[in-house]
């Protein structure tokens, strides 16, 4: 019982503190990449612990860690009557396990299938009133400066003749190499399992927290692709005319926790060196993967 | 190969569409195939088929033809695409990936202001 206890613990410490100053914190803008390694780390380890808990209450006389506990539910579930051991708090452990587990997965796949037949219905539109001027570029008759990547197998870059018409080259390169950057670093995929807890467990913070945050820490990771190709001031110029250029409705303002755009002006505006990243991320990795390891084999 | 063969078959139907939006009529098979003098008639009736397929084309039988009419104008479509795109705020929206969020008036001021003082 106490290491269920503790598990529990650790997992509503990743949840509830760590997340908020991960979230709060000033340095994964920074450090992006850093940041959403960390976020994925801090999932995992609530993971893990959330299952750890309710593992190490399958067996927790036989054995008291939940590694111990995995290894006594193997061989009793293939005995020749699995499970027969388990008593009430047993049972209800390997079920809250369970359930934990089946839930991350059900919720990650359920959004995953409905994206794909979303963009695939985009892309199949796209395909027809589209203009492909070359690579994976489409050009679309739009009045609105506007550009946005459809992920997914053939995924396309669509940019508004609004937006061709009305930037300079070189600001239309930066917004494609942006954009490039997400098709490249495979950011759908990196955000598709915070967009799903995001989605799905609203009224935790936690998932707010990371879903919004992992959003916001990806745009900055293309924007810095964006400058190592492009250059900072073409970015920056580019972002700045989508400010000045844009006359939406309002209706269409209000996006998930407002815009970011500011503050990916303000980022690209004050020079920061984009180095180092590499370590940082390595180290809070590794730290927090350790914690992971620790929640299995020493209960 | 195969997919140069795709990719040549999507040109072609945008083709077949640009020339069902040009005009207010329905037009046969054989009406459509003029416009397309290096390929043949069975080609252009795949085309149609496939786009009847999709959902983008509705097909009638006019005396002993099918003819065939957009389901919705072009800029119906395109319109359709750029909601999805705009709408930043409905999870409909999560399939794709905006360069930038639209801000409001507001927001564009602080920003231009902010922008101003900095470069002075």
């Amino acid at each position: 019982m106490i290491t269920a206890v503790a598990l529990t613990g650790l997992a509503l410490l990743a949840a509830g503190p760590a997340s908020s100053s991960l979230a709060h914190g000033d340095w994964t803008r920074r450090y992006p990449r850093a940041g959403v390694a960390t976020w994925f780390s801090l999932a995992i380890l609530i993971l893990t612990s959330l299952v750890g808990a309710g593992l190490s209450l399958t067996s927790e006389s036989a054995a008291p860690t939940a590694s111990g506990a995995i290894g006594s539910l193997m061989s009793s579930l293939s005995g020749p009557r699995p499970l027969a051991h388990l008593d009430f708090v047993g049972a209800v452990g390997l079920s809250i396990a369970f359930n934990v587990l089946a839930a991350s997965f059900v919720i990650v796949l359920l959004t995953a299938l409905r994206l794909r037949s979303e963009r695939a219905h985009h892309r199949r539109i796209l395909a027809v009133v589209g203009q492909h001027v070359e690579g994976r570029t489409v050009l679309v008759e739009y009045p609105e400066p506007l550009a946005y990547f459809v992920p997914g197998h053939g995924g396309r870059i669509v940019m508004s003749t609004g937006m061709t018409q009305s930037f300079d080259i070189d600001e239309v390169a930066a917004v494609l190499a942006h954009e490039e950057g997400h098709r490249r670093g495979h950011h759908s995929s990196l955000v598709l399992p915070f967009h799903s807890l995001g989605v799905h467990f609203r009224w935790l913070p936690f998932a707010r927290h990371a879903s919004g945050c992992v959003a916001e820490l990806i745009e900055f990771v293309a924007d810095d692709r964006a400058i190592q190709t492009s250059g900072r001031e073409s970015l920056l110029r580019a972002l700045l005319a989508m400010v000045t250029t844009t006359t939406a409705a309002p209706s269409c303002a209000l996006g998930v926790g407002g815009s970011k755009i500011g503050d990916r002006i303000e980022r690209l505006s004050s020079p920061t060196p984009v180095r180092h990243w590499q370590l940082t991320s390595q180290l809070g990795v590794l730290g927090i993967a350790a914690l992971c390891a620790g929640v299995l084999w020493c209960g | 190969m195969k997919r140069g063969r795709m990719g040549q078959m999507g040109d072609l139907e945008r083709a077949v569409m640009n020339k069902l939006w040009a005009t207010d009529e329905a037009l046969s098979v054989r009406q459509i195939a003029e416009g397309f003098p290096d390929h043949a008639y069975t080609t252009i009736l795949t085309v149609c088929d496939r786009l009847t397929k999709k959902n983008f084309v509705t097909r009638r039988l006019e005396g002993r033809s099918h003819v065939y009419r957009p389901r919705a104008s072009q800029e119906e479509y395109v319109a359709h695409l750029m909601d999805v795109a705009l709408d930043g705020s409905s999870d409909r929206a999560a399939a794709l990936v905006r360069f930038a969020n639209v801000v409001d008036d507001d927001e564009a001021a602080i920003l231009r202001a902010a922008l101003r003082r900095r470069s002075k």
